[in-house]
């Protein structure tokens, strides 16, 4: 079942003190930096490299919550923490947390550039 | 305008900073995404304020921290650290490796930028108080300067108080002077000291203010107790200097004392031998005979510079610290120099 999701604009904008400015240029370089970001993450995960898949987490995180997405934020939040522990029996369940986090960052891409489209 | 320095690893929180920074009016924002770079950046440029990102790939935030602490002048600059609020002991080791504060993930506007002004005030707080201390120095080196000049002054004007009571003359004083800080360089000591021995040798003989005009000025032989009553003037000098809080006269007054006293211990006031006698005392013991030697007085013929220098040498380990005789001779072109500069006025017709 496809996950469903809604932009939170008001509380974005709450962290930026109402800077539509802002927001705009922040969005842009997300939305240019957002693939990276998960080919970064899916490529830690297939190296088996936990201590680069926590650092990588550790960004979204803060992206995610940047973007006021708390779903998304608690994922990464997730995977951080496991990640931590170093344990490559852990590998299983952080793969398919990723693939989830992956799709979070994807629906969120779309929501902004959506948004984006609106406001022009 | 301040420098704000902004390391993250990541371009979307290097962006946003980048922009509250510019928002903020009168910031430079310098942008690095690895810590390293920054680092070596922070070498030869001051930043006001930093702004360190704690999770980055080359280099965390907290060894970015003790980096820059380490390096010179940048033991003050305000370091704010971006950290989430979960990270409680990451926080703690920040603060106690040298961060002034922290700023929340995600980054909010209206707490950035009251956080952020707080660290620039308090790094305008800081330069004022450098500039402060820097002109404080600067008056308080130019008053220093100031009592040196008027310390030297009333030196010179004590050793010409001395010397119109006695067939001494002034120029005898430079020369004698000079030679002791010839020796004193020769013998190694820094500038410092030499320029010590110079000031204060002078005073080697402002104790014979105390002595009688009928055994000063005698023209013949002294008997020995009018010597016994001349030998005074060594303990007259130190007593007139001893108690200053100036450290030219303080070395004046162990000049004065110990200036007669002899390598072999056959020397007054008190009898005082080899490296019992103080250096200063032992150089200028060198450079008094020599230019009395070499010098013309009416009750005495002139040495030849030879002459005097063999006596010197005759004098080595006897009345001579021969470390002090071997230091003068080594000298000889210098002290050649020294006598042309500073020659005994002819006597009016």
């Amino acid at each position: 079942m496809s996950e469903t999701f809604q932009l939170n604009k008001a509380a974005i904008l709450e962290l930026l003190a109402g800077d539509e400015e802002l927001f705009v240029s922040m969005t842009q370089v997300f939305l240019e930096e957002a693939d990276s970001y998960c080919e970064q993450l899916s490529a830690a995960l297939g190296r088996r490299d936990l201590a680069v898949l926590r650092r990588e987490a550790h960004t979204l995180k803060s992206l995610m919550a940047s973007f006021a997405d708390e779903p998304g934020r608690l994922l990464a939040q997730e995977i951080e923490q496991q990640a931590k522990q170093n344990r490559e029996d852990d590998l299983p369940v952080l793969a398919e947390q990723s693939q989830r986090l992956v799709a979070r960052v994807r629906l969120l891409c779309a929501a902004l550039n959506k948004e984006l489209a609106n406001s022009a | 305008m301040d420098k704000v320095l902004i390391i993250d690893d990541s371009d979307i929180n290097l962006a946003l900073v980048r922009a509250l920074v510019l928002k903020l009016g009168e910031c430079e924002p310098v942008l690095f995404e690895n810590p390293l770079q920054a680092l070596e950046w922070c070498r030869d440029n001051l930043p006001d304020l930093v702004i360190v990102d704690y999770m980055m790939p080359e280099m965390d935030g907290l060894s970015f921290i003790k980096a820059f602490r380490a390096l010179s002048g940048r033991e003050l600059i305000p370091v704010l650290m971006v950290t989430a609020n979960d990270q409680r002991e990451v926080r703690y080791e920040a603060l106690n490796g040298g961060a002034n504060d922290f700023l929340n993930k995600p980054i909010d506007r209206v707490e950035f930028m009251a956080r952020v002004r707080n660290m620039l005030a308090l790094r305008t707080s800081q330069r004022y108080l450098a500039d402060r201390a820097l002109h404080l120095a600067g008056l308080v080196e130019e008053q220093t300067r100031e009592i040196r000049q008027r310390e030297r002054e009333l030196i010179y004007r004590m050793s010409r108080a001395a010397e119109f009571r006695d067939p001494e003359t002034g120029a005898h004083i430079q020369r004698m002077a000079h030679y002791s800080c010839l020796i004193a360089r020769r013998l190694g000591f820094d500038v410092k000291l030499q320029q010590l021995i110079l000031e204060a040798a002078p005073m080697h003989d402002v104790g014979k203010i105390g002595i009688p005009d009928f055994i000063l000025l005698k023209p013949g032989k002294l008997t020995p107790e009018e010597f016994e009553v001349m030998k005074g003037h060594a303990r007259l000098g130190y007593e007139l200097l001893k108690d200053s809080a100036s450290e030219t006269m303080l070395a004046g007054a162990e000049i004065a004392l110990t200036h007669h006293e002899k390598f072999d211990g056959s020397g007054y006031p008190r009898g005082l031998a080899g490296e019992d006698i103080p250096i200063f005392g032992r150089i200028v013991a060198v450079a008094d005979v020599f230019d009395a030697l070499t010098s013309e007085r009416p009750y005495k013929r002139v040495w030849s510079l030879e002459d005097a220098a063999l006596n010197l040498e005759e004098g080595r380990g006897k009345h001579f610290d021969p470390d002090c005789v071997d230091a003068f001779l080594g000298m000889w072109s210098e002290m050649i120099e020294i006598r042309q500069r500073f020659q005994d006025e002819l006597p009016n017709d």
